[in-house]
């Protein structure tokens, strides 16, 4: 995947486990509200946030500080 | 950062509580209220006796009879039921969503708003009346009377920061309109948008203190947020609950539907109880983006040919109504075009204004779509009799018209806040037709916001300037407003907001942008196969998906409807227990680069995997 979104998702759709409400995120696959019709036993999401190493905030620095020179 | 405030805003509503609770028939001014004489009915202690408070507090009823050690010795003593006093009026308070001074016909705009009109005719048309600048501020200024940083709003609720005046709570001690003219005994309602709950209390688990209900008002059908799909409206709710009336429904305009409901409320609470006097807060999404008439009021505009000659045009057409309505000074000078900000109209492309008239022109169907619903609802009072005595505030916009639709529009407003950008040329050829409908979230081109704020500059968000904080208003009230079509142009109403604002709103459910992450779902597939969703946030204007379908697992990214990144599994799940995992590395560093002034971590690559029983069957 190129490119990621950077902001925000749809702020009007809430998050929908089993079944979609609103609006689908793709018209050719389904309609909603598209309920599962298996069993959902559990769904888990686990993000893993980047944290910055002492290294990275080094990097992040000392660029600011060209970009403040440069400016 | 915040400043000591000049002035405050909209005491109107206090005052009218005060008002209503002393002596109707002095309302226009605003007299010392006489010493108050509560008026009870009945029996004091009887069960059906009934009493008006001052207004200034609830006072403990004493308990009147006897307890003896038998109920045949003792007498009963009921507290007595608090209304409001004799002749009260119902209270309309209606109020659009970004919309500028220039917009309606009532105050010199283009595009026909005869509920406005109307209520200008019937009673007095207000030329100096101010807004924040932006919605969650504009409106809990409006409900509590009191300046917006003092209850929590200085921004909108979706960029509330833990701060004093910015963290979008409004406490108990600050009650709002519905709360007090509940508690003076009025049916009390809200329709249409809410931006007032916190984001982060805005979900089917509440806790609802901060929801319309919790705030004083006895019943609630609308919209949780800054705006909604008036198509489908998947944050639509009715009291505490969220619902999905659009379902089955392929005609469902929430702008129509909002207006049935309130009528419907109205005629309820006639029935049931046609002394009682009603507050309706009606506050529809319109004409917040997405714009979203119908095909009907789009066609009708669209003949109309309001547009063809371009905004600086447009500006001058309505700068010159203005002068002759007098909802200007006489001597009043149009603010110049920012040349070096925006394009003039004979500066573009054929196919930049064959666009930009598209979008106009729904924006224009929109806002007369939204007024004719409002009419509706209006005349709905007067068919119940009651037009004499209902006081009818109509203010248009809660702030000025909105430039957050980019120099070129948008079909995609969720594109825009992710800062892309869709061009011209893909709008004339994806979109044109479908502009407007169900298939977009559509935004106009900036041009167009400036001209409707006419005679004033800038726009929405910007409150440094009239062109984002001047709303007409327009207030009727036939038993006690007897200068019908007057004009006042006082600006009791005025305060000054320093803090611009700029940036975007954030969603409430964990955000996984910019990280990596991990869905694993435990599923169980019976015999014949198994379809449906699994996890998904957002929908057709940008989210993702993790779904089952015909009986392969996909996982779908959708970036704001340009462009779908998608996760196929090529075999169908046999029956029985699954596990299903989609598995995404994100490549670099995040959030965090932004307090180093570097973008450089946000929006990028990663990889995704999609696996089945722990086996990868899509990267």
């Amino acid at each position: 995947m190129e490119r990621t979104l950077p902001f925000i998702l749809e702020w009007d759709e809430n998050l929908d486990v089993g079944s979609d409400t609103g609006t689908p995120v793709d018209d050719k696959d389904y309609q909603v509200p598209f309920k599962f019709t298996g069993k959902l036993g559990k769904v888990t999401l686990t993000i893993d946030r980047p944290k910055l190493t002492p290294e990275d905030e080094k990097k992040l620095m000392e660029a600011q500080r060209q970009k403040g020179i440069a400016e | 950062m915040p400043r000591p405030q000049k002035t405050i805003f909209v005491r109107v509503m206090v005052g009218l509580v005060l008002l209503l609770a002393a002596a109707p028939a002095l309302a226009q001014q605003a007299v010392k209220p006489a010493p108050f004489k509560p008026e009870v009915t009945g029996e004091p202690g009887a069960p059906s006796t009934t009493t008006t408070i001052s207004g200034e507090q609830l006072p403990p009823q004493k308990f009147g009879g006897e307890i003896k050690d038998t109920a045949q010795q003792s007498k009963p003593y009921w507290p007595m039921r608090v209304v409001p006093p004799k002749g009260a009026p119902n209270v309309l308070l209606i109020m659009t969503d970004d919309s500028g001074y220039g917009v309606p016909s009532t105050f010199g705009g283009v595009i026909a708003t005869p509920a406005l009109d109307r209520i200008a005719k019937a009673g007095l048309r207000y030329t100096n009346f101010h807004s924040t600048a932006l919605c969650s501020p504009t409106r809990a200024a409006l409900i509590t009377g009191r300046n917006h940083h003092s209850v929590g709003f200085g921004v909108v609720s979706e960029q509330a920061t833990g701060y004093p005046g910015y963290d979008s709570i409004i406490t108990k001690d600050k009650a709002t309109i519905g709360k007090i003219l509940k508690d003076n005994g009025y049916h009390t309602s809200w329709f249409g948008k809410n931006h007032n709950t916190p984001a982060f209390q805005a979900s089917a688990a509440g806790p609802f203190d901060q929801w319309p209900m919790g705030m004083g008002f006895d019943y609630f059908y609308g919209f949780m947020g800054g705006d909604t799909n008036q198509w489908q409206p998947a944050n639509l709710a009715r009291n505490t609950t969220y619902i999905d009336p659009f379902l089955d429904n392929p005609n469902f305009n929430l702008i129509t539907a909002m207006a049935d409901e309130a009528i419907a409320y109205m005629h309820r609470m006639n029935t049931l109880t046609p002394d009682q006097p009603w507050f309706i807060y009606y506050v529809p999404g319109g004409t917040h983006a997405p714009h979203h008439p119908t095909k009907e009021w789009v066609e009708k505009i669209g003949q109309m040919k309001l547009f063809d000659q371009g905004w600086n045009k447009l500006r001058e057409q309505i700068f010159e109504n203005q002068k002759k309505l007098g909802v200007i000074p006489a001597n009043a000078k149009l603010t110049p075009w920012p040349k070096d900000l925006l394009k003039e109209w004979d500066q573009l492309t054929a196919d930049e204004k064959k666009m930009f008239i598209r979008q106009v022109d729904v924006f224009a169907a929109y806002v007369a779509y939204t007024d004719h619903e409002i009419g509706r609802v209006i005349q709905a009072v007067e068919d119940l009799g009651k037009l004499d005595n209902t006081l009818i505030i109509y203010i248009n916009g809660d702030n000025g018209t909105s430039a957050e639709g980019t120099l070129v529009g948008t079909p995609n407003a969720v594109a825009m806040f992710n800062s892309v950008n869709v061009p011209v040329e893909d709008q004339l050829k994806y979109f044109y037709d479908v502009w407007g409908t169900d298939k977009t979230y559509n935004h106009m081109a900036v041009g167009w916001a400036w001209a409707f704020d006419t005679p004033f500059p800038w726009t929405k968000q910007i409150v440094s300037h009239f062109g984002g904080t001047k709303q007409g208003m327009a207030i009727a009230w036939p038993q006690v407003i007897k200068d019908a079509g007057g004009i006042r142009t006082a600006g009791r109403n005025v305060f000054t907001w320093p803090r611009p604002l700029t940036g975007t709103p954030n969603g409430d459910a964990p955000s996984l942008l910019n990280a990596s992450y991990n869905f694993k779902a435990e599923v169980e597939v019976p015999q014949g196969g198994a379809e449906g969703m699994l996890i998904t946030q957002g929908g057709r204007f940008g989210g993702y998906g993790f779904y089952v379908l015909k009986g392969k697992p996909v996982f779908l990214w959708n970036l704001v409807d340009l462009k779908r990144v998608r996760w196929e599994g090529p075999e169908e799940l046999s029956p029985g227990k699954h596990t299903l995992d989609f598995d995404f590395k994100y490549d670099v560093l995040g959030m965090a680069t932004l307090a180093y002034g570097s973008i450089s971590g946000i929006g990028r690559s990663g990889t995704g995997v999609l696996k089945v029983d722990g086996k990868e069957v899509a990267a």
